[in-house]
């Protein structure tokens, strides 16, 4: 049955001749590991096409969906392993690619009749570059679009065609939903097109020019090896050991996700490690002869090599091989030495540790945030509204010179002119704690280097605390519970009760009322508003116009009004977004991932 | 003979391993959606205010919720629609108040289905399916006609709770989705 089926189909295909060019092929020098390349190449690349198509059903090429949908596949079964796959696979072809090109020209398999085959895979070199290059920013990180700017503007700033290739390319001046939609055409239309073609010309090219048995004469067969199964054994050991690293790396380490691109974020681009050899041997060039390195030494030396099969005619036995070792050694030491120069000068680049450290950090925590839910606006969003990592940067520039944030153990920022206190977890019971005692007050750490120091409320505080006394937990619970502080929320349920009570000093006009307004006892005008004290609406209201009446009016110290004018919002220093993550910050009002129960 | 046999098993077994690497976790990325929880529903939510509900006409209120398609969280987005109608005038007791909630998806293959004024029925604009004010199968009065719906409109728990002032009365629907075209109502 089933050899009559095959009969009937090779009736109509002829089949069994086609596979035969294959299987009936001899070696007449025998099978060898060297000749393994080329096997593992081909292989690689179909490995690198099949975890491609299927990425590619579930990627979303767009500047909004991009790294969601990456981070999605990441999620599904399998999907973070085929995507590590896919990465790594990618970087095996381009090494083996390399091999297979040392190999062909170390045995000179590029001689007559089989100068073709070496010029479409030589072709095959800047196209896999390009495979590459349009690949890594798909993801739509801040890395990726970074990478991809600077690509661009090398191929701008080639002389003649760059600056139109640039634009078409980049689909406008700023890298951007156009320029992902165009890489993601290139890296899944046309690449693989072209590549395809190529690469079908290059296999019948070299069957073309293999002797199979019908061809030889009979004494060179007798005793011959047969490249199935002599050869193909070899090439699949060396193959499934390639295909092993890749597959374990795919596994433990996978693909990497980096922060969403954000224009906020600031990262130093560097190429992937294949280019750096690229990118070291441009620092030898004055800046306005840049594309020299990066433009026309390649291509004179891929215009070289695509020609050697006819240099090579003109030489003599023995110049010819030295030529050929010349040329292996030379790139490879030069390539090694490059590569090392590069990477050990970003090693011992400190700033550029400490950026890829704190990107690190966001990483982590926008991969944390990820895991909550995308927003319809995209993945960029996620870290413009976490108070988690905004607020410390907004901290930093607008309060930190004269604020201090600095935990229990000494950890955050300490002000550069200490005259304003101590903002860590502003408005809990320990902040209350201090403002409350009289030696703390003065201190340092809060009040002590402001004019407050002096005032009444220092005074105020000593004369009226004795009447408390033991009352005063309950006094500091109610201050503290008008925060709704988001890590009290259990102690300020629980003591529901002392709150009452103490609520009730917080209204005694003989006490705090007497010079705070607390809900309808006391007035504005003396001290701040302690009603809602220490809450987000509050501590919006403060930051945004601390001169209000409702807080210090005119008896306002240093503190600037950050946004005290809400109808002309482009006249403040902060807008109301930038103000809301910092007060949710320093509320330590933020996301959590939930804990997984194991 | 023997060892060119042993190098074509090895070959085979090579070529077999490299295509399980690939094709087990192709499968298992490809079939995800087969394996996928449905979430549970997100519990009871208020729809509409008890005075807002003319008794016996239908009226339609949505349904919001946050709606995760695929990688992208839909905050506080319509997930659905609903079918209120309200048998009796009382207004005080909430346990005495009755309210019945039909799902407004077709069970006949998932269009949203209409009411109307002049036949007082449900009727589904895709393919005539038309349901009474109880939401059974009903008929249409022309010749030929085949309800094309395998059962009657998707019931939702519903109840009339009091607010926490008391103040108001508020009408409670537990939405929940169930599989199209079967003649049993099944959860999705």
């Amino acid at each position: 049955m089933w050899t009559h089926f095959r009969t009937w189909l090779d009736d109509r295909t002829g089949y069994q001749k086609m596979l035969g060019l294959y299987s009936r092929r001899v070696l007449p020098n025998g099978p060898s590991w060297m000749a393994t390349t080329a096997s593992c190449v081909l292989w690689m690349f179909v490995i690198e096409l099949i975890t491609g198509l299927v990425l590619l059903s579930s990627f979303s090429p767009s500047a909004s969906s991009a790294w969601a949908s990456v981070f999605y596949i990441e999620q599904l079964p399998a999907g973070s392993f085929l995507r590590g796959l896919h990465y790594f696979s990618a970087q095996a072809l381009i090494i083996l690619f390399g091999l297979h090109t040392m190999r062909v020209l170390l045995t000179a398999a590029f001689r007559e009749p089989r100068e073709l085959v070496w010029i479409t895979g030589l072709l095959l070199v800047p196209l896999l570059m390009v495979w590459a290059v349009t690949g890594n920013p798909l993801p739509a990180t801040q890395k990726g679009y970074s990478q991809i700017e600077v690509e661009a503007n090398i191929l701008g700033g080639s002389p003649g065609v760059g600056p139109v290739a640039r634009a078409i390319l980049i689909g406008g001046d700023d890298v951007g939903n156009i320029t992902l939609t165009h890489l993601n055409f290139l890296h899944m239309a046309m690449l693989p097109l072209i590549v395809g073609v190529l690469t079908i010309f290059h296999i019948w090219q070299l069957f073309k020019h293999s002797p199979s048995d019908k061809e030889l004469p009979p004494e060179m067969i007798e005793g011959a090896a047969r490249y199935w199964p002599e050869q193909t054994v070899r090439n699949w050991v060396v193959f499934s050991i390639a295909f092993g690293i890749v597959a374990y790396l795919a596994y433990t380490v996978g693909a990497p996700l980096e922060v969403p691109a954000d224009p906020s974020i600031h990262h130093i681009a560097r190429p992937e490690w294949y280019f750096l050899f690229l990118f070291e041997l441009r620092r030898y060039f004055p800046p306005e002869l840049d594309f020299i390195a990066t433009m026309v030494i390649p291509t004179v030396g891929l215009l070289f090599m695509l020609f050697l099969p006819f240099i090579d005619r003109f030489c003599s036995q023995r110049a010819g091989t030295i030529l050929r070792y010349v040329i292996i050694i030379g790139f490879v030491v030069s390539w090694t030495g490059l590569t090392i120069t590069s990477m050990n000068r970003d090693r011992n680049d400190e700033a550029l540790q400490a950026s890829r450290q704190e990107e690190e950090h966001l990483r982590e925590r926008v991969h944390e945030l990820a895991l909550g839910g995308i927003p319809p606006e995209g993945a960029s969003a996620l870290l413009q509204n976490d108070p988690k990592t905004q607020g410390p940067i907004l901290f930093k520039a607008h309060c930190a010179n004269c604020h201090s944030h600095v935990d229990e153990n000494g950890e955050g920022f300490i002000a550069e002119n200490q005259t304003a206190p101590n903002l860590y977890k502003f408005g809990s019971r320990e902040w209350v704690t201090k403002v409350l005692d009289p030696e703390q007050w003065a201190s340092d750490h809060m009040f002590g280097n402001t004019e407050l120091s002096e005032s009444d409320m220092a005074s105020g505080v000593v004369d009226f605390l004795p009447d408390v006394d033991e009352d005063l937990p309950k006094l500091i619970a109610a201050l503290s519970a008008e925060a709704e502080l988001p890590y009290q929320i259990d102690q300020d349920t629980e003591d529901t009760e002392q709150i009452a009570e103490g609520i009730e000093f917080l209204k005694d006009e003989e006490g705090c009322a007497s010079c705070h307004k607390v809900y309808d006892s006391g007035e504005n005008g003396y001290g701040p508003d302690l009603t809602w004290y220490g809450s987000k609406s509050w501590m919006r209201d403060f930051i945004s116009n601390p001169e209000h009446s409702r807080f210090y009016g005119m008896d306002n110290n240093y503190m600037p009004a950050f946004a005290p004018n809400p109808n002309h919002p482009t006249r403040n220093e902060l807008d109301e977004h930038s103000i809301q993550m910092l007060v949710d910050w320093l509320r330590q009002d933020w996301y959590e991932a939930p804990e997984t129960a194991e | 003979m023997q060892r060119r046999t042993l190098l074509i098993r090895l070959c085979q077994t090579i070529a077999a391993t490299a295509t399980a690497v690939l094709i087990i976790p192709i499968g298992r990325f490809i079939s995800a959606p087969l394996f996928r929880k449905n979430k549970k529903s997100s519990g009871a939510q208020r729809v509409a205010k008890l005075t807002q509900l003319p008794v016996g006409t239908p009226t339609q209120v949505a349904i919001i919720g946050n709606r995760q398609d695929g990688w992208t969280l839909h905050p506080q987005a319509v997930i659905g629609k609903v079918w209120l109608i309200r048998r009796n005038e009382e207004s005080e007791k909430p346990e005495d108040c009755q309210v019945d909630a039909y799902s407004a998806i077709c069970p006949h293959l998932g269009c949203g289905i209409n009411h109307s004024a002049d036949d007082l029925q449900f009727v589904c604009p895709c393919h005539e399916a038309v349901f009474d004010d109880q939401g059974a199968v009903a008929k249409l009065d022309k010749p030929g006609y085949n309800n094309p719906s395998p059962r009657g409109m998707d019931t939702l728990d519903c109840q009339v709770v009091a607010s926490e002032s008391g103040n108001d009365l508020w009408v409670e629907v537990e939405y929940e989705r169930f599989k199209i075209g079967l003649k049993d109502k099944v959860n999705l």
